[in-house]
């Protein structure tokens, strides 16, 4: 049992432990929270496997942005369901019916990651030490290799900006 | 080398360093505090605390012994969970920003590549500490106060961010002591607080509200709010609040010093012309260089907390529409445009050092 | 990494997998947002997975992710918007309830 192992399994057991939270917990901003939580241990792992970069960035969206917009929606629309918890005699089977799905999906693409593991040619051990990947070399990599796709993500961005605005402006006379 | 290989390696050098950055983050929250009642009675013109030692000096101790023997009330109708961890969570982000922050020469915790974007990202943890807290205290008063600081923080963020932009583009790198050893060559008036004039106005105002306040506290606006997200904290826990407030203080400014006013670079008493090396010569060397620079860092770092204090008690609170609006349509904007002219500026430099033009020298400051 | 690949892709399976499971049972519009962000996070784990396993000197995998990241912050703007929206006109997060074709 080396410190890799521990740190990757203390990490994992948060990360698997809040996302089961984030399904099953009765307050929806609990629920949020935990998503935050497993944002967080996901962006450990990031750590683990030397993407400084991405951990960051993992941090600065999902756990700063994208969660504190989900609270503000929270807020804004569910704040007289905020207590109730909907559809109580149909949830238990919900849970069971699609749970079990879920399982079904799990094990496929488990056996089929399994197949391909051992079946195909590739290497089973890492690359030794490359060293780390820095913020240079990904920018250099994204403002020529990848400049078109780094403008229309640009672009993506603005129409989901207006489209936001659009959506939620009160009309106004 | 990555975190987890820091603490496989490192784990004893973590550990040293880190209780060092909590004991430093201590100390300077209680000067800071007292700094913050002496020079608040400085300009109101009366004297502050006196009694408690000399000049008031055990005054905050006192305050803190009386904060601590208070009892911890957790109100019957509370998140319990949520409502006892929040101080502790908002306590994280505000410590983990000393981690990249270059004290010295070599006084650095983890000189991470991504400096400036980890600063970022520990930061977002502050809005979620304040939501906990404001929706573990279940009164609506707390709860309103949270969401508003949310909204604040979250859009002052953006304007933050973008205001240090232009300083890595002219040191080329968003690792903190890369951009302290740029401004070391650049000299003096090479300081980014010249060229990135704009971005240090900008800095100060979104650091302001980043930082809750006055004139921007409007998370805890008291004739509004009682007294926002901690309404419901008594004793310790309160305590701890305090503390990150003002350690957060003490980080932004420590920042600031870093990207736009050297970091740790000064003169040390060496460098004075003609008596300088006879008399102090034998004050060089790695250890003095570091703890000169250190001195130096505490100096600009107090000279920012200084400011920040005398413009909580000089300026009136804003309104929260006044303050959207400043964040989004007037502060966003300009520093976007300190971007541009960034760029453009440094480019001029590039293309007319090269032709050896007289012009050049309009561009001088971006070199 | 002595840690094998199959330990991190794994995780990141079962991530989607969670998320999947919330997203079929919940009805809640905001949570179904939520799940969407976890199963990202999963993919973001495997493409992260395989560009320190096999290509670490390649920048092209976080940028994948970098992209991912974008279209998930736009999408989860988006999404809320629309929530709101229907809140607005309807007065219901559940999407079992939003079931009128005409406005």
């Amino acid at each position: 049992m080396t410190a890799q192992y521990l740190s990757f399994g203390v990490l994992a057991l948060v990360t698997l432990w809040s996302a089961y939270k984030v399904v099953t917990a009765r307050l929806i901003t609990h629920a949020a929270l935990w998503m935050a939580l497993s944002f967080t241990s996901v962006s450990g792992i990031f750590l683990m496997l030397q993407q400084e970069f991405i951990a960051a960035l993992q941090v600065l969206i999902y756990a700063g942005a994208i969660t504190t917009m989900i609270i503000f929606a929270i807020m804004l629309s569910s704040i007289r369901e905020i207590r109730v918890e909907p559809q109580q005699q149909t949830f238990g089977q919900r849970i069971r019916a699609s749970g079990l799905l879920a399982v079904v999906v799990g094990l496929v693409f488990a056996a089929f990651m399994t197949y391909v593991y051992y079946v195909s040619e590739i290497p089973k051990e890492a690359v030794p030490d490359p060293g780390l990947l820095t913020v240079r070399q990904v920018g250099a990599t994204l403002f020529t290799r990848f400049t078109v796709p780094f403008e229309v993500a640009s672009i993506l961005l603005l129409l989901a900006m207006i489209g936001a605005i659009i959506l939620t402006a009160k009309e106004t006379e | 080398m990555s975190l987890a290989d820091l603490w496989a390696q490192h784990w004893f050098r973590a550990f040293v360093t880190g209780s060092l950055v909590l004991v430093f983050a201590l100390g300077n929250f209680y000067i800071t505090l007292w700094l913050e009642r002496k020079e608040s009675a400085w300009i109101q013109n009366r004297l502050g605390p006196m009694r408690a030692g000399p000049q008031g000096l055990l005054q905050v101790l006192a305050d803190l012994f009386k904060l601590l023997q208070k009892e911890d009330i957790v109100p019957r109708n509370v998140d319990r969970i949520l409502f006892l961890i929040a101080p502790f969570v908002a306590h994280i982000p505000a410590l983990l920003i000393f981690l990249v922050v270059p004290f010295g020469p070599n006084l650095v915790v983890a000189d991470y590549d991504i400096g400036i974007i980890m600063i970022a990202a520990v930061t977002s943890y502050a809005v979620i500490a304040t939501f906990i807290a404001g929706w573990g205290s279940n009164n609506k008063y707390s709860l309103l106060g949270a969401m508003r600081g949310a909204a604040q923080m979250i859009s002052y963020e953006v304007t933050l961010v973008m205001s240090v932009i232009g300083v890595a583009m002219m040191a080329g790198s968003l690792k903190l002591s890369d951009i302290v050893l740029a401004q070391a060559e650049r000299g003096v008036l090479g300081w980014y607080l010249f060229p990135q004039f704009i971005g240090f106005i900008v800095y100060l105002i979104a650091s302001l509200a980043e930082l809750n306040r006055a004139p921007f506290d409007l998370m805890e606006a008291e004739s509004e709010l009682v007294a926002g997200y901690h309404t419901e904290y008594s004793g310790f826990r309160f305590a701890i609040f305090l503390l990150v407030e003002y350690v957060h203080m003490i980080a932004w400014s420590a920042i600031a010093a870093t990207l736009f006013l050297g970091g740790w670079v000064g003169p040390t008493p060496a460098d004075i012309p003609v008596i300088g090396p006879r008399l102090f010569g034998w004050m060089t060397g790695p250890v003095w260089d570091n703890i000169w620079g250190f001195c130096w860092f505490l100096f600009k770092t107090y000279l920012l907390i200084f400011i920040v204090i005398w413009i909580r008690w000089t300026f009136p609170r804003v309104r929260i529409d006044q303050l959207m609006d400043l964040g989004w349509k007037f502060l966003l904007p300009v520093s976007l445009f300190n971007i541009f002219l960034t760029g453009v500026m440094k480019y001029g430099w590039n293309v007319l050092a090269e032709s050896g033009s007289p012009l050049r020298w309009l561009f001088w400051l971006w070199r | 990494m002595e840690l094998p690949i199959y330990f991190p892709l794994g995780l990141g399976a079962l991530l989607f997998g969670i998320g999947l499971w919330g997203a079929l049972t919940r009805t809640n519009a905001v949570r179904i947002l939520m799940f969407i962000e976890l199963m990202l996070n999963g993919v973001n784990l495997n493409l992260m997975t395989f560009t320190r396993y096999y290509y670490p000197e390649n920048a092209t995998g976080p940028i994948l992710t970098l992209f991912v990241m974008t279209v998930a912050a736009a999408e989860a703007s988006i999404g809320l918007a629309i929530i709101l929206q229907i809140v607005r006109n309807r007065g219901t997060v559940e999407v079992d309830k939003v079931d009128l074709l005409k406005g």
